[in-house]
């Protein structure tokens, strides 16, 4: 009779499951990936103080987020045009990141038992080199290079510290992060350290060629060309003049009575993590089973080119950097080690599940329950970061500009024209202006959230 | 299923959660109580060494400008300087450049040595180029509005004999989690009359950073 009775319970208890199940699929229980998008709809409508506002509301308290915080904020504030305050946040981010780098006990336990996202965000790798990058130009936008140099040694320091982590085939990506140092570098006449940046971004690029559609930048190939003549490496510039096919350039010399306007473009928003999620039964037991994973979403190409015209002067902006496969590639490298523990985490739950439910059949159902409805991917990212980074160093002689940029929108064929007047320009001195442009497409996201749930399963776990 | 039953069940049950809940009440107290330690302030004396980040501090900024400021006033250029002309040399100071991996406030280093330099009381001292802007301006100002007796004449600024300039460098070495961290700051004397280096003074920094391993 009792037996009876825990069976009719047992399958109240199931039905209340499956309708928790439901109703937690239904609100696509993205975690931070569903939280951030509230934040992302301000982006898109330029109201950075109310997405300000949005993004300390959600994760301003959480300990665990609080890098994850901090980039964010970083970035917002930048897109605010408030780059001190930006610096302030990102050089929290990068302590915290640096505090975080020893291994907790505490969490490394809670991810095995509870989910990964009890553990405190860290950053991948490519957010740690793109962080020192913001920084520099959050500097230079200010118009203090001195501390955009000392960001730049840092950047070199962080990448050598990273080679000795990874190994050989996994290096981190530099080559945006090393043609930035360049160009700072040779903003300070300090021809040999930028010529040295200058070629390890040409190395790296080389490398990108193979993994993603980036070739190297044309101005890079310049500089290159430029800074060879000027330290006399005979053989390096024949070399370089042979490979890139260009045999006109414009040597420091001609620059030095002219000015550079250097234009950094940053496009749409980067790629949101969704939760893939299965579920199921296993038969002898009659206990739930869920695994839930991280996949990346890829958002609408924000802009297929940017072209820019100043007084009698038209081009296009260069695309130096997509994030878009950067962080594809990163989740990639890390989802064996992801699946593992979400693995081990369900052999864990499952005999807690076994057994609490030996003691009391309800109570094993409840453990069940918990457990199921924790499983969670950790969709935690650097959301805010571009989708793509495009790059235009136009020389100009002393003067006041008006700059245009004209951006070819990919998603609805609707140019949309950036103005910018009163561009100044002394002889000899770079002027950095920094954009982020966010069109609506960004928040259309496709095929998110996946939640299968199988009920017959005909595997099962011993 | 006799009504008796069902409530024995139920009272089993009860009895189950309310101990899952106790304990639960009990670790989260804990927890609380872990965690909830309040801010403490202590004051500590200034000239105390107190290293946490590994990075470039006060004290570091107090050692180098001492020490330097005293090896300068101790060579012979002082004493040849005011045999030769009779009076104390005039210095100013000037960009001191942090080339360091740190962004390091350079003006309470400047701040420093500046202290230094003026109380020795063996040269002048000169207001430096954003300072003299500001004098400028109270000048041009008082040449308005104050009266004929104390107003200060433009054109009688006295001109520094020497500029001080210099840089902060830095090398780091790296290893897993140890790391050496090497400062080095060179400061250079310059005569303003003729570009000659009158001193040059260096000061190297080391130290030894572990990182912890494991946190909680």
């Amino acid at each position: 009779m009792e037996h009876e009775y825990y069976q009719v319970t047992s399958r109240r208890y199931f039905r209340g499951i499956s309708f928790l199940l439901l109703v937690l699929s239904l609100y696509g229980c993205g975690g931070y990936s569903a939280n951030i998008r509230n934040v992302e709809q301000h982006l898109v409508t330029q109201n950075y103080q109310v997405a300000l506002a949005t993004l300390d509301k959600l994760y301003a308290d959480s300990d665990r987020d609080a890098v994850l915080y901090n980039l964010n904020k970083g970035m917002l504030l930048r897109m605010n045009r408030d780059y001190s305050a930006s610096n302030d946040a990102f050089e929290a981010a990068k302590r915290l990141m640096e505090s975080l780098e020893a291994i907790s006990i505490t969490e490394q336990t809670g991810s095995l038992v509870v989910n990964d996202e009890v553990k405190s965000y860290e950053g991948e790798v490519f957010e740690k080199v793109l962080l020192h990058f913001y920084k520099i130009l959050n500097y230079l936008e200010l118009g203090k290079v001195y501390e955009a140099r000392v960001e730049v040694l840092q950047t070199d320091q962080r990448l050598k510290e990273i080679k000795q982590k990874l190994s050989r085939d996994e290096l981190p990506e530099e080559a945006w992060a090393r043609y930035m140092s360049g160009i700072v570098f040779e903003d300070l006449g300090e021809w040999s350290d930028a010529m040295i940046a200058y070629r390890k971004a040409y190395n790296s690029y080389n490398k990108y060629k193979g993994k993603y559609k980036l070739s190297i930048p044309y101005s890079l190939k310049v500089a290159l060309l430029r800074l060879a003549d000027r330290q006399g490496l005979h053989d390096e510039l024949e070399q370089y003049k042979q490979e890139f096919g260009i045999n006109e350039w414009e040597t420091i010399a001609e620059r030095q009575s002219k000015g550079e306007l250097i234009v950094v473009f940053n496009s749409g928003l980067a790629p949101l993590k969704k939760q893939n999620s299965a579920t199921a039964i296993v038969p002898s037991s009659g206990q739930l089973v869920r695994i839930s994973l991280p996949a990346y979403v890829k958002r609408p190409i924000a802009a297929s080119g940017i072209n820019f015209s100043i007084k009698d002067q038209q081009g296009q902006l260069e695309n130096v950097e997509i994030v878009d496969a950067l962080a594809v590639k990163a989740l990639d490298e890390k989802l064996p080690t992801i699946t593992a523990r979400a693995v081990a985490r369900q052999a864990i739950k499952y005999q807690a599940a076994k057994a609490a439910g030996e003691q009391n059949n309800s109570l094993g159902l409840l453990v069940n329950l918990a457990g199921t409805l924790l499983e969670q991917a950790d969709t935690r990212s650097w959301t805010t970061l571009p989708q793509a980074i495009y790059l235009a160093r136009i020389q100009l002689k002393p003067g006041t500009y008006n700059l245009s940029l004209k951006v070819i929108s990919s998603y609805d064929g609707k140019d949309k024209i950036i103005d910018i007047d009163g561009v100044r320009i002394k002889a000899g001195e770079n002027v950095y202006q920094s954009f982020h442009w966010i069109p609506s497409n960004v928040t259309t996201i496709p095929g998110t959230y996946q939640e299968h749930t199988r009920v017959n399963a005909t595997y099962e776990i011993r | 299923m006799s009504e008796r039953r069902v409530f024995q069940l139920q009272q089993h049950h009860t009895k189950y959660i309310g101990k899952l809940l106790f304990q639960l009440i009990i670790i989260s107290l804990a927890v609380v109580v872990l965690s909830a330690c309040s801010k403490k302030v202590t004051r500590i004396d200034t000239g105390e060494v107190k290293d946490l980040s590994g990075e470039w501090n006060d004290t570091d900024s107090q050692l180098v400008s001492k020490e330097m400021i005293g090896d300068v006033l101790s060579r012979p250029w002082l004493q040849d300087f005011v045999s030769k002309n009779n009076k104390k040399p005039a210095v100013i100071v000037g960009e001191i450049r942090n080339l360091s991996h740190e962004h390091i406030a350079v003006g309470t280093f400047v701040g420093d040595m500046e202290r230094e330099l003026i109380n020795s009381g063996r040269v002048d001292f000169v207001a430096s180029k954003t300072e003299r802007k500001d004098v400028r301006e109270e000048r041009e100002d008082q040449d308005l509005h104050a009266s004929e007796a104390t107003r200060k004449a433009a054109g009688q600024e006295y001109g520094a004999d020497y500029m001080l300039k210099g840089t902060i460098n830095s090398i780091i070495d790296s290893e897993g989690d140890e790391q050496v961290k090497f400062y080095q700051v060179d400061l250079t004397l310059i005569s303003m009359a003729d570009n000659r280096k009158a001193w040059v003074g260096q000061k190297k920094i080391k130290k030894f950073i572990e990182n912890n391993k494991l946190r909680m």
